[in-house]
C-alpha cells in the first residue's frame, strides 16, 4: 500500500490518502474502513440527462449518462470478497455535487491502483498499525501452495494475512484391477490428473513473482506432480519454470483437502525456507495453545470474559484474538478491545492479532475470537467472580 | 367371506388381476374400511408401497389387516410375482355389469375420502407421484426367494475379508501367495512376475506384483490403493481385499474395511519389526482401532516371516500373548472368541495352503493352514439363504467403491451391497448427484446374474445417455445408491455421538479434520457440542470423552443415514493430521 498524504488533528482526527496495491492491501482496507467513517474518491454514477430546453431537450429525457465524479461517501456498509480483486462501500454522500445531491446513496468501488481519501474521526492504535504495516516498504511475501492427494488439487496464494484458494481441481481415478497389467485406467486417469493440475499451475501461478511454491500432498502425489511439471516443462519449453525451479519445496500433509496446507505451514523446516514469518507465528501459537489446553491443567482459556479476568490478575503469556473483534460495527466494542490489547501490552503480554483470513484465524474465530496463555495455572477461571 | 366363494370355478384364471371395478357393494366397503388402516400400518414399515398394491393384499387376503400386512412384508419389493402365486389361493367371481357401475361410482367419492383419512402424504407417494413415474419393473420376472436359494453362486458361503497392517508386514505378498495357491493365478504369470522383478532387483517383491498392479506401487515398493480380488476353494468364495499399510494411505484402507466382514491383521515376526510396527505411531494398532470402530468384530492374527525366526513357537507365543492382551484390552475390545492365530510365511508359502513334515522347528504347530481357516471361519454374516425374508424386506442400498468407464455408452459401477436386493430393469437413484439410472445388467465375479443381494460385491452397468448431466463424473467413489425414495439423505450438517481416542491437542469447535464414512472421505469440522457425557459443557473435547455434537461437511453434501436405519452407512471416523482420533455413529441429520 503506498500512503500518499496524511493529516492528523490534535483530537487524533484526521485523513489519510491511499492507494491499495495488492489484494493483501484491499484486506487491510477492509479491516481499516469503518462505519461512519467519511471516503473521498474517484468513482462512477449513472447520471440523469438534465431536461434542457430546446429541440433535443424531450429526445435527451431520461436517458442517463455514465460519469466520473469524485464524491466524499460517509460508509454504511462494506462489502469484500477475498477471492476478487475489488471492495465494495456503500453510504451517503456529504459534499453537495453539480450532479449528485447531497445525502444520496451511492456505492463506490475500491480498486487497485486507485487512490482514496480516508477521513475518520478517532485514528486509534489498530488503525495506525494497520497503516504502517500495510505501507512497510519490507518486500511482502506471497507463496503459492498447491495440496493435493489422488483425485483432488487445491491451488491457494498465502500471503501474510490471508490464504486465497484459487483452484480447486477434481477427477475422479477408477481402482486399480488386478489383472490390468500396469495399472489401465487407474494410471491413464492419473496421469491425465496430473497433466490437468500441471497446466492449471502453469496458468494461474505466476512463478517470477513468487517466493515459493509448496507442494503438499500425502504418499508420492507431491513428487509425482513435480515430475509431471518436469516433463510438461520440457515438452513446452516453459523457460520461466526452469528459471524457477529451486522455489519449488515439496512437502508432506496427511490429507489433500486444504486444512492439510495448514500442517505444511507450521513445519519448521518450511516455515525456515519461508522467512515470512506472520502467519507461520500465528499457527505455532494457536498450536501451542491447542496442545496446552489438552494438558488441561488451567494455563489455556477461550472466551472474553475468561481473558479479561486472566489480564487482570496479570497472569497471561500470550494474547490471542482475530481482526474480526476489531471490525465490529459497534464502535465500543472495537473500543473495548483495543483497551485490551494496550493493556495487554503495556503488562508486557505477547500479542497476537489472527487473520481471519488464515486457518488458524478462522479456527479462533469460532472459539470465540478470543484466548490467553497462562504465565502459571488458574483452574477454576472460568467460575472465579462470578457468583 | 362365504359370499366370496362362488361355484363358477371356471372364471376363475391364473391371470386374474385384482380389479377395483369389479367388486361388489359389500366387498367394496370392507376394502375402504381396511384401507387406512392398513395404510397406517404399512407407512411406518415401507413407505414405498403403492395405494393399488395394499388394496390388493387386501382383497386377496379376505380384508383381513393382519394377513394383508404380512403378505406385503413378504413380497415387497417383489409385486407381480409373488402376488401370482398367492393368488392361486383366491377365487372370485366377476362382480355382474351393475355392480360395476355402482363401484365405480362409489369409488370416486371414497377414494376421495380414504385419502383424506389417511392424511399423511409424506409417507403415502400416490401412484402419480412423479419419482414412482421414474420406477421402473425388473427386466425379468422370477421367484425372488426361490433364486436366493437355489442360485449355485449363492448358496456357496461369502466371506470377505480384509488384509491390514504395518507397512511391509507382508500383506500383499501374502495376498499374492494365496491367490497363486488356489489356482487365482497361474504360474506363468508369478514366473513373469518373478523374472521382471529380479530384472529390478526385487525379487521378494514378486508375489506382492500379483496385487500391486500400478507402475507407481512397484517402482515404489508399497502398496497405495486397496486392491479387492474374488478367489473360490471348493467350500467358499471369497472377496480378499489387500489394504496399504503406509500411515499416508490410511484412507484407501478404511475404505477396504468398509467392504469386509472380517479382518486378517498380518503381523512381522522379525525380532525388532513387530514392535515398531506395535508402537504407538506403528499402523498396526491404528488399523486395528479402526476395524473394530467400522464394525469389524473378527480379527485373525497372522504371524508372518516366521521362517525367519526359524519358526520358534517361543517367538510365535510371544507375539500371540502380547496381540491378545492388545485386542482384548477395554480400548480395542475385542471378544477373545472372535481372535485366531496363524503362523505363516508368506513368501515360502508354509502354512498359507500346505505345511510339508520337513521343517522340523515347525512340528509343534497342529493347528489349520490358513486357507484351512478361511474355509472354516464363521463370519455370521455369509450365509443369505437363512435370512431372506428379511433382506426381501430391506430397502436396497448400495456404497459406490468404483466407478468404470466400459465404452463411450456404458459406464459401469462396483460397490458392496448394504442391504435389501436389486434387480437388472429396476432404477436406482444416486445420491448426492440426484440421478434416476436403471440398471442395464448386473455381474457377479464377472459372471451375470438375476438380482444382487446384501453382501455380495456386484457391479451395475449404466447408460451414459440415461444421465442427466451426461458425464459419469458426477458420480463418485462413497456416493450411495438406493431404491428410488429412499430415507438416505445428502446433508451437510448432522449430530453424531463421537467417541474420541487418544488426542495430542483437543477438538475445538471449528477445527478442521476429515471425516470417513465407509470409503468416502471429506473435510468437515466441529460446529457446535451439544453435550458432553460426564462433563459441562464446553467449546472444546479431550481425550477419551464421549459427546454429542453437530458436524459441518465443508465440501458437496454427504449421503447418510441413521445408524438406526443402516448401521454400515451411519458410522463415522474423524481423522486429524493423519491419526485417527475418533469414531461415532450418526444420531440425526
Amino acid at each position: 500500500m503506498r500512503l500518499l498524504k496524511q493529516s492528523f488533528e490534535k483530537d487524533r482526527s484526521g485523513s489519510v490518502t491511499l492507494v491499495p496495491q495488492d489484494k493483501e492491501d484491499l484486506w487491510q482496507c477492509y479491516n481499516l474502513i469503518q462505519k461512519n467513517d467519511e471516503i473521498k474518491l474517484s468513482t462512477h454514477r449513472n447520471i440523469k440527462k438534465a431536461s434542457g430546453g430546446g429541440l433535443t431537450g424531450g429526445k435527451e429525457k431520461g436517458k442517463q449518462e455514465r460519469k466520473v465524479l469524485t464524491l466524499r461517501v460517509s460508509v454504511e456498509d462494506i462489502e469484500y470478497l477475498p477471492s476478487e480483486d475489488v471492495m465494495r462501500i456503500r453510504g451517503k454522500t456529504t459534499e453537495p455535487n453539480e450532479f449528485v445531491p447531497l445525502q444520496s446513496y451511492h456505492t463506490a468501488e475500491i480498486e487497485l491502483q486507485k487512490s482514496f481519501t480516508l477521513y475518520k474521526e478517532d485514528w486509534d492504535e489498530v488503525s495506525f498499525e494497520i497503516i504502517s504495516k500495510a505501507c512497510s516498504i519490507e518486500e511482502k511475501a506471497e507463496v503459492g501452495a498447491i495440496v493435493l492427494e489422488d483425485g483432488v488439487a487445491h491451488l491457494c496464494l498465502v500471503t501474510d494475512n490471508m490464504t486465497v484458494l484459487r483452484n480447486k481441481i477434481e477427477k475422479s481415478i477408477p481402482r486399480k484391477r488386478r489383472g490390468e497389467g500396469g495399472g489401465g485406467s487407474h494410471d491413464k486417469a492419473l496421469t491425465k490428473f496430473y497433466e490437468m493440475v500441471s497446466t492449471t499451475v502453469f496458468r494461474n501461478f505466476d512463478l517470477e513473482k513468487l517466493k515459493a511454491i509448496i507442494i503438499a500432498s500425502p504418499g508420492f502425489a507431491a513428487s509425482s506432480l513435480l515430475d509431471t511439471l518436469n516433463t510438461m516443462a520440457t515438452r513446452e519449453n516453459n523457460k520461466i519454470f526452469f528459471q524457477n525451479k529451486s522455489k519449488f519445496i515439496v512437502a508432506h500433509s496427511s490429507t489433500g483437502y486444504l486444512q492439510g496446507l495448514e500442517e505444511v505451514l507450521k513445519d519448521p523446516s518450511i516455515q525456515k525456507s519461508l522467512s515470512n514469518t506472520k502467519f507461520a507465528r500465528e499457527a505455532s501459537a494457536f498450536e501451542e495453545f491447542q496442545k496446552v489446553l489438552n494438558e488441561d491443567d488451567g494455563r489455556a482459556w477461550y472466551g472474553a470474559s475468561e481473558a479479561e479476568k486472566a489480564l487482570n490478575m496479570g497472569a497471561v503469556r500470550c494474547l490471542m484474538l482475530t481482526d474480526s473483534l476489531f471490525r465490529s460495527d459497534d464502535i465500543s466494542i472495537r473500543k473495548h478491545y483495543i483497551k485490551l490489547t494496550e493493556d495487554a501490552k503495556g503488562q508486557g503480554v505477547e500479542v497476537l492479532v489472527f487473520s481471519s483470513l488464515h486457518e488458524s484465524g478462522e479456527q479462533l474465530n469460532q472459539l470465540t475470537g478470543i484466548a490467553v496463555l497462562l504465565k502459571y495455572p488458574i483452574v477454576d477461571l472460568d467460575e472465579l467472580e462470578e457468583e | 367371506m362365504a359370499d366370496l366363494v362362488d361355484d363358477d370355478l371356471v372364471d376363475y384364471s391364473e391371470d386374474e388381476e385384482f380389479n377395483e371395478d369389479k367388486l361388489n357393494d359389500e366387498d367394496y366397503d370392507s376394502l375402504y374400511d381396511a384401507l387406512p388402516k392398513l395404510n397406517g400400518k404399512v407407512a411406518q414399515y415401507n413407505d414405498q408401497i403403492g395405494d393399488l398394491d395394499l388394496k390388493e393384499a387386501l382383497y386377496y387376503n379376505y380384508f383381513n389387516i393382519d394377513d394383508a400386512f404380512n403378505e406385503l412384508k413378504e413380497r415387497y419389493p417383489k409385486k407381480k410375482q409373488i402376488a401370482s402365486v398367492t393368488k392361486a389361493k383366491s377365487n372370485f367371481a366377476s362382480p355382474s355389469p351393475d355392480d360395476k357401475v355402482t363401484a365405480a361410482q362409489n369409488r370416486s367419492v371414497e377414494q376421495d375420502m380414504s385419502e383424506l383419512k389417511i392424511g399423511t402424504p409424506e409417507k403415502t407417494p400416490t401412484p402419480t407421484d412423479k419419482t414412482v413415474l421414474k420406477n421402473t419393473k425388473p427386466f425379468k420376472k422370477i421367484n425372488l426367494p426361490e433364486e436366493l436359494t437355489s442360485n449355485e453362486t449363492f448358496k456357496k458361503p461369502r466371506k470377505s475379508f480384509v488384509v491390514i497392517g504395518h507397512v511391509d508386514a507382508g500383506k500383499s505378498t501374502l495376498m499374492g501367495r494365496l491367490l497363486f495357491e488356489v489356482g487365482a493365478v497361474d504360474g506363468k504369470t508369478v514366473n513373469n512376475l518373478v523374472r521382471q522383478a529380479e530384472k529390478l532387483g526385487k525379487g521378494s517383491f514378486a508375489l506382492a506384483w500379483v496385487m500391486d498392479q500400478t507402475s507407481e506401487e512397484r517402482n515404489r515398493g508399497v502398496t497405495v490403493d486397496i486392491c479387492a480380488t474374488n478367489f473360490e476353494t471348493d467350500k467358499c468364495r471369497f472377496v480378499a481385499i489387500d489394504a496399504p499399510g503406509h500411515k499416508d494411505f490410511v484412507p484407501q484402507m478404511i475404505g477396504g474395511v468398509s467392504q469386509a466382514d472380517f479382518a486378517v491383521l498380518v503381523v512381522d515376526a522379525i525380532g525388532g519389526e513387530f514392535e515398531s510396527g506395535f508402537s504407538m505411531d506403528g499402523q498396526t494398532k491404528e488399523h486395528v482401532i479402526l476395524a473394530k470402530s467400522l464394525g469389524l468384530d473378527r480379527v485373525c492374527v497372522v504371524v508372518n516371516k516366521m521362517d525367519k525366526e526359524n519358526w520358534a513357537e517361543i517367538r510365535y507365543k510371544e507375539i500371540v500373548s502380547q496381540l491378545n492382551q492388545f485386542l482384548t484390552s477395554c480400548e480395542i475390545n475385542f471378544d477373545s472368541s472372535k481372535i485366531d492365530f496363524i503362523p505363516i510365511s508368506g513368501l515360502t508359502g508354509t502354512n498359507v495352503a500346505k505345511r510339508d513334515g520337513k521343517i522340523q522347528e515347525f512340528s509343534w504347530y497342529k493347528g489349520p493352514t490358513f486357507i484351512e481357516y478361511l474355509n472354516q471361519v464363521d463370519t455370521g454374516k455369509e450365509a443369505i439363504t437363512s435370512d431372506i425374508d428379511t433382506v426381501l424386506q430391506e430397502s436396497f442400498r448400495m456404497v459406490v467403491t468404483d466407478v468404470h468407464e466400459i465404452s463411450n455408452s456404458d459406464f459401469e459401477i462396483t460397490g458392496k451391497v448394504d442391504s435389501g436386493v436389486i434387480q437388472p430393469g429396476e432404477t436406482i437413484h444416486v445420491n448426492p448427484s440426484d440421478e434416476y439410472l436403471p440398471i442395464q445388467s448386473i455381474t457377479l465375479h464377472e459372471k451375470p446374474i438375476n438380482v444382487a443381494v446384501r453382501g455380495e460385491i456386484v457391479s451395475f452397468m449404466f447408460k451414459k445417455s440415461n444421465l442427466k448431466s451426461k458425464s459419469f463424473e458426477d458420480v463418485r467413489r462413497g456416493d450411495i445408491l438406493s431404491q428410488i425414495n429412499s430415507p438416505v439423505k445428502a446433508v451437510k450438517n448432522f449430530t453424531v455421538r463421537l467417541n474420541l481416542f487418544n488426542m495430542k491437542k483437543p477438538l475445538l469447535v471449528g477445527t478442521p479434520f476429515v471425516l470417513f464414512r465407509n470409503n468416502y472421505s471429506v473435510p468437515a469440522r466441529l460446529s457446535k457440542i451439544i453435550s458432553i457425557e460426564g462433563g459441562k459443557k464446553k467449546q472444546h473435547l479431550v481425550s477419551k470423552q464421549v459427546a454429542t455434537a453437530e458436524i459441518e461437511i465443508r465440501d458437496r453434501p454427504l449421503p447418510l443415514t441413521n445408524y438406526e436405519d443402516t448401521k454400515t452407512l451411519g458410522r463415522v471416523v474423524i481423522r486429524r493430521e493423519g491419526i485417527t482420533i475418533g469414531a461415532g455413529i450418526v444420531v440425526d441429520l
